[in-house]
């Protein structure tokens, strides 16, 4: 009787222990495709995340808030205009997406944030953001203010090269775009190379799934 | 007037699609995308094909700016950092090598004038072997991808 009751004790203790190997294997395994696997997108923020608040300004010299927009979504780009080849790449897919966006695009706001505040300032930005889009908007503003969004929206930024000179140093950033609801919440991310319509198909998918909550 | 400006844009069109030539290595499509006012920064894409031996681009020259530089980009991540080529780029003996939106680029750093669409500027580029050859650089809109397509989730930075 004894031995039964031994028996199942033991068991019960593998099967406890099966139990907490498969926890913790399948933990590993997780942690291991986040961390070291190049599909995984590393720095991608949790959606819901917000955006503000924040004080910046644009590219006309007006003081805005993550207020600012009203009820408008948000297309964000982060970059800097010294960036000669990634940030125009994106920025000409998120503005052939507001393009192919029609009726929707009243909805949506377009926005590069510089992560180059040093170089970026409001005249340099106005004429960087009026090549792309008449509907981009430029912001630029205190370093504290732009590392703050960066922060809240998991953005990498260093500046690389020679920092003292400001025809040559580069800035090291994430290629991300994000969409942020009229609440100020990440809605979604698109990943560096995102065609203009795979970006407005997601847009006007991520309105409308929105919307039919409401 | 019409005519006239067709016309010179064919003729640009076809002078600008004229491979460059020298000691078997064939430079073409050189392009670079317009820049804004106040821009300080430019990059040009080419194709580079070896009819022979394998080359090596070691440096690049043009007047439109102060300093003209090789660059690539790393990928890590979703983290994009450009960082000059030391060493050069190769091209493999009868292969080519390309400088494209994303990958390698020749930069111009400080530049003198903005980069203006329709428009053209000579750039020489210095090969280990072949030595110098001169090239015309197009300039096309602000965010040209130079025939390139953005192909969704399959973009892979080597």
């Amino acid at each position: 009787m004894s031995s039964d009751a031994g028996n199942h004790n033991r068991q019960k203790q593998w099967g406890v222990g099966l139990l907490v190997l498969a926890f913790v294997s399948f933990g590993l395994y997780n942690y291991y495709q986040a961390v070291f696997c190049d599909e995984t997108i590393v720095g991608i923020p949790e959606l819901g995340a917000e955006i503000g608040p924040f004080h910046l300004s644009d590219h006309q010299g007006h003081s805005v808030t993550h207020h600012s927009y009203g009820e408008k979504y948000l297309l964000v780009s982060f970059g800097y205009t010294f960036c000669p080849d990634i940030c125009p790449t994106q920025l000409a897919s998120f503005s052939d997406a507001m393009d192919l966006l029609g009726d929707t695009a009243g909805q949506v706001q377009p926005l590069l944030i510089t992560l180059d505040p040093d170089r970026d300032n409001e005249e340099v930005l106005s004429h960087f953001v009026s090549a792309f889009h008449p509907k981009l908007i430029g912001l630029t503003g205190a370093e504290r203010e732009i590392a703050k969004v960066a922060s809240r929206l998991n953005v990498f930024y260093a500046k690389a090269g020679d920092e003292s000179d400001p025809e040559s140093y580069s800035v090291d950033h994430s290629t991300l775009g994000y969409l942020v609801d009229p609440h100020g919440k990440l809605l979604t991310v698109f990943p560096y190379g995102s065609t203009p319509e795979f970006v407005s198909e997601r847009i006007k998918q991520n309105i409308r799934e929105l919307e039919s909550k409401t | 007037m019409k005519k006239f400006t067709l016309a010179a844009v064919a003729l640009i069109a076809a002078v600008s699609a004229t491979p460059a030539f020298a000691g078997g290595i064939e430079v073409s499509d050189a392009w670079a995308r317009a820049s804004a006012k106040m821009a300080k920064a430019g990059a040009a894409f080419l194709t580079i094909k070896s009819t022979g031996g394998a080359d090596r681009l070691i440096a690049a020259k043009a007047g439109v700016s102060k300093k003209v530089e090789l660059h690539t980009h790393i990928k890590e991540g979703d983290i994009m950092k450009m960082r000059r080529i030391e060493g050069g780029i190769e091209v493999p003996a009868g292969g080519m090598a390309m400088l494209k939106p994303g990958g390698h680029h020749v930069m111009f750093m400080g530049l003198s004038a903005p980069f203006n669409e329709g428009t053209m500027f000579p750039l020489t580029l210095v090969f280990e072997k072949a030595g110098e050859i001169q090239t015309k650089v197009m300039v096309k809109k602000p965010g040209a991808m130079g025939g390139m397509k953005m192909e969704h989730g399959k973009m892979k930075h080597n």
